[in-house]
């Protein structure tokens, strides 16, 4: 429990002025506090939050007597930073502030000192997480969460009763430097603890304060005094018009005695080399990404939808394949798209008069295979729509469009031009079947939705979870076992499918031949959706996935360890390591694979929602997927965890309840700039079919 | 015309699910990843495909409306959003899928003659959509 103190500002100090944020007070020369603790405490510190704000000439030096007796001194900072005082033990302290200069300012007839903007005592016994002391810039507060910059060096009190057993601390931070300029050094008195060579931007990092030394710090009498030393600020020009001498960020530090959460955060730091993962690497052996097609006759500009980068063609457009790049392959895979629904639309494909191939155009994005006439020079194509999009779809836009065209790609891979060319002609069939109304169905689905591993890493699952009852209608197959040949072994149903969605009650990430069933859907062309629980992110799986064309959704519903721990477990720190080093992985891996991170409002997250947006944005996730908390009628689900009583049925929430959510993520998509997708929305195209009968 | 007219979507099922989707899942085969109970063990996942089962949510959806397997689902936005319709619906005071039970204890005591008269007024209008039980 926290101890109150009552903190009186004594004589010596000029009157309370404000900076529009908050209050602050110059003192003069030598100024006079008394800082009394409701109950007597065995260690107290006392920490500024003070600077002379560029105004003085030099910097002074500020030293502190406690009830008489001097016990320290530090130089103030130039802007503002803190600084921290051990005032020893007792009840009441009579505190002294003796500046070594003093200046003023023209104008100002003060003789200032130092301008205090906070001034807080703390008692040492009472701290529940590590307490930041001196070298340390005002804690900000606008980033994806609190934060502060460090100088050259700085120094944090860990507070000996965090929680028995605590011997590892976790230091979220930023470097504005590659990686390896920065090397940070954690000292405890004269042992070093570790040596971090910092990478650029927001990671974790896991230290064993205790490494080398025989106790425990719950065992000791009194608090770990650590010290973070620099090695290299950061440069001036990463952070132009700020005068401080910065060194890195550094986000809440938490104590805990993990060990387990302590290899892993570290794990990626010593095994995971995401600047080694090569997209190309991923790529069929032979092939040449084209991009979209330049421009050229009867193209419009380049535009980019949910799936990338396309043009759209006018009713005919002419692709120009060079030679050079060509080299005498004789596939071509255009993906292209068609806004129509009922099979209209055709497209012709020719080169020097001779139809190449002729493609009944399946709605949406599909993948279509040409063989290419016999290498001779630079190739011509002619792409002729039958029939143009229907003005009427997109009104206010002038624009003759015919159909969207993908980035190309040539290849001599003669499987993979069947197997284009068989999946195409599957979905056309597919739509065919379906608008004829055929309750037999001789196409096989473009969908198949898979149960890649049925257990999961989450003991007990996560508060909403249905994993009894699942388990209970798995019932024999519970152990069944799925695996790429078992995908292999559905035939058409896998041959025909070009998406292959995972519905695990498990998590996908711990099956054990993640890495063949990768390569599978890889071979054969598939897109993969995965839902995952971000905890397993390891290095293994992360280095799997980058480059990979998997789609991934993240459910974690919560952007703080508090709401996290509410839902699932204290486990969140384990996952912001892996979602950064994911995000790095799929920088490397050219933006494979695709990250949605999943939320679904309710009563028991919601607080989180603006967090949530900016965790994205620090993940560089492609977008937040809003999802509709699973609707069951009189679930009867209710659990306790992370102190917050979760009743499945009071977290459903009606549709005026989130009609403020959405309106609050329109907002905040715009100030994050991270797209949002609405599942919120599935079945609209639907109910507008059959609305006029339910409203008689 | 309008714009989804001449791109087709009336020539659509109520719901395409059925058909481009299909889910081999350990506890059973789906036809979406809404439904609520599988429609065959994960071993049958071969004949489940085209199993009368299928075909019957199908020709329902064919004909514009949802099958009593969808409206078992009730996970399926689609499924919701048509029983919210309902619901407000003027007709759904004396609706006897009306989920008050209440109102279900009501049309029991009166010998089912509200449900009666639902069906009979919801049959003389028609249309997509109903609840076909």
């Amino acid at each position: 429990m926290q101890t109150t103190f009552n903190i009186t500002y004594g004589d010596g100090w000029y009157p309370v002025e404000h900076d529009g944020a908050r209050p602050f007070r110059w003192s003069g020369p030598l100024a006079r506090v008394r800082i009394a603790a409701e109950s007597p405490c065995r260690s107290v510190w006392l920490r500024l939050a003070c600077g002379v704000w560029g105004a003085a000439p030099s910097v002074p030096s500020l030293s502190l007597a406690v009830n008489g007796r001097t016990t320290g001194s530090a130089q103030v900072a130039e802007q503002l930073g803190y600084l921290a005082f051990p005032l020893g033990g007792g009840r009441d302290f009579d505190v002294e502030l003796r500046l070594d200069s003093t200046f003023s300012v023209p104008g100002d007839p003060r003789m200032l000192g130092v301008m205090v903007k906070g001034l807080d005592a703390f008692d040492e016994d009472a701290l529940d997480s590590p307490l930041e002391l001196d070298g340390w810039y005002e804690r900000e507060t606008h980033e994806y969460f609190p934060f502060s910059w460090m100088g050259r060096e700085a120094s944090v009190l860990v507070p000996a009763l965090v929680r028995p057993g605590t011997r590892f601390l976790t230091l979220p931070i930023a470097a504005e430097t590659d990686a390896g300029q920065q090397v940070l050094a954690i000292w405890r008195d004269e042992r070093l603890l570790a040596e971090l060579p910092l990478r650029r931007g927001w990671h974790l990092y896991d230290v064993d304060v205790l490494d080398g030394a025989a106790q425990s710090i719950a065992g000791e009498p009194a608090s770990a005094r650590l010290t973070l030393r620099l090695s290299a600020l950061c440069p001036p020009e990463a952070r132009p018009g700020d005068p401080r001498a910065l060194g890195v960020r550094v986000g809440p530090i938490e104590a805990h005695g993990d060990r387990r959460r302590h290899a892993h955060v570290n794990s990626f730091h010593h095994t995971v080399r995401v600047e080694d993962v090569d997209p190309a690497a991923r790529q069929s052996a032979g092939e040449v990404g084209c991009g979209v097609p330049a421009a050229g006759e009867g193209w419009n500009g380049e535009e980019r939808d949910e799936r990338g980068v396309f043009r759209w063609t006018r009713r005919e457009a002419a692709l120009l394949l060079r030679d050079s790049l060509r080299c005498g392959r004789r596939f071509c895979s255009l993906p292209l798209f068609s806004a129509f629904r009922n099979l209209a639309q055709q497209v012709t494909v020719s080169a020097a008069g001779r139809e190449l191939a002729r493609f009944d155009l399946a709605k949406g994005w599909h993948t279509y295979s040409v063989a290419l006439p016999d290498p001779g020079g630079d190739l011509e194509i002619i792409l002729r729509v039958n029939v143009l999009t229907p003005a009427s779809s997109h009104a206010g836009d002038p624009r003759e469009l015919g159909i969207r065209v993908g980035a190309l790609t040539l290849h001599d891979d003669e499987r993979r031009h069947e197997r284009e060319v068989f999946l195409a002609a599957n979905a056309v069939r597919n739509q065919r079947e379906m608008q004829r109304g055929a309750t037999v169905v001789e196409s096989f689905p473009q969908t198949l939705g898979i149960d890649l591993y049925g257990r999961c890493n989450i003991k007990p699952a996560c508060v909403y979870c249905l994993w009894d009852p699942m388990k209970a209608l798995e019932g024999e197959a519970v152990d069944e076992t799925v695996d790429d040949r078992t995908l292999e072994g559905y035939g058409g149903l896998f041959e025909g499918a070009r998406l292959l969605v995972n519905c695990s009650f498990g998590e996908p990430l711990l099956h054990p031949r993640l890495d063949r069933v990768l390569d599978l859907a890889a071979s054969s062309g598939k897109v993969m959706e995965l839902s995952t629980n971000g905890q397993a992110f390891t290095p293994r799986t992360v280095g799997l996935l980058a480059g990979r064309r998997v789609h991934l959704y993240v459910s974690l519903d919560a952007a703080s360890g508090a709401t996290y721990a509410r839902l699932r477990n204290e486990r969140w720190d384990e996952v912001l390591a892996g979602l950064l080093f994911l995000r790095d992985a799929r920088e490397a891996g050219g933006g494979w694979p695709r990250l949605n991170m999943v939320f679904m409002p309710m009563p028991a997250n919601l607080d989180d929602l603006e967090s949530y947006f900016r965790l994205c944005r620090l993940v560089e996730a492609d977008t937040l997927v809003l999802r509709p908390l699973l609707h069951l009628e009189h679930p009867g689900i209710v659990r306790e965890r992370g102190g917050y009583r979760f009743d499945y049925e009071r977290e459903l929430m009606t549709p005026e309840a989130l009609e403020p959510v959405f309106a609050a993520c329109e907002r905040y998509a715009a100030r994050y700039e991270v797209s949002v997708v609405s599942q919120f929305d599935f079945g609209l195209d639907e109910a507008s079919r059959f609305r006029p009968t339910a409203t008689l | 015309m309008s714009a989804t007219d001449e791109l087709g979507y009336p020539n659509e099922p109520l719901c395409r699910e059925p058909w481009e989707s299909y889910y081999i899942l350990r506890r059973g085969v789906l036809p979406c990843c809404y439904g609520s109970t599988p429609i065959a063990p994960m071993a049958e996942w071969r004949t489940a495909w085209n199993s009368p089962a299928l075909q019957e949510i199908r020709s329902h959806l064919v004909r514009g409306e949802l099958s009593p397997y969808c409206l078992a689902s009730l996970g399926c936005p689609v499924v919701q959003r048509f029983l919210d319709e309902r619901r407000r619906s003027p007709l759904a005071a004396i609706d006897p899928r009306a989920r008050s039970p209440l109102l279900r204890g009501l049309n029991r005591l009166l010998g089912g003659v509200p449900a009666r008269l639902y069906r009979l007024l919801s049959s003389a209008r028609g249309g997509r959509g109903r609840a076909s039980r």
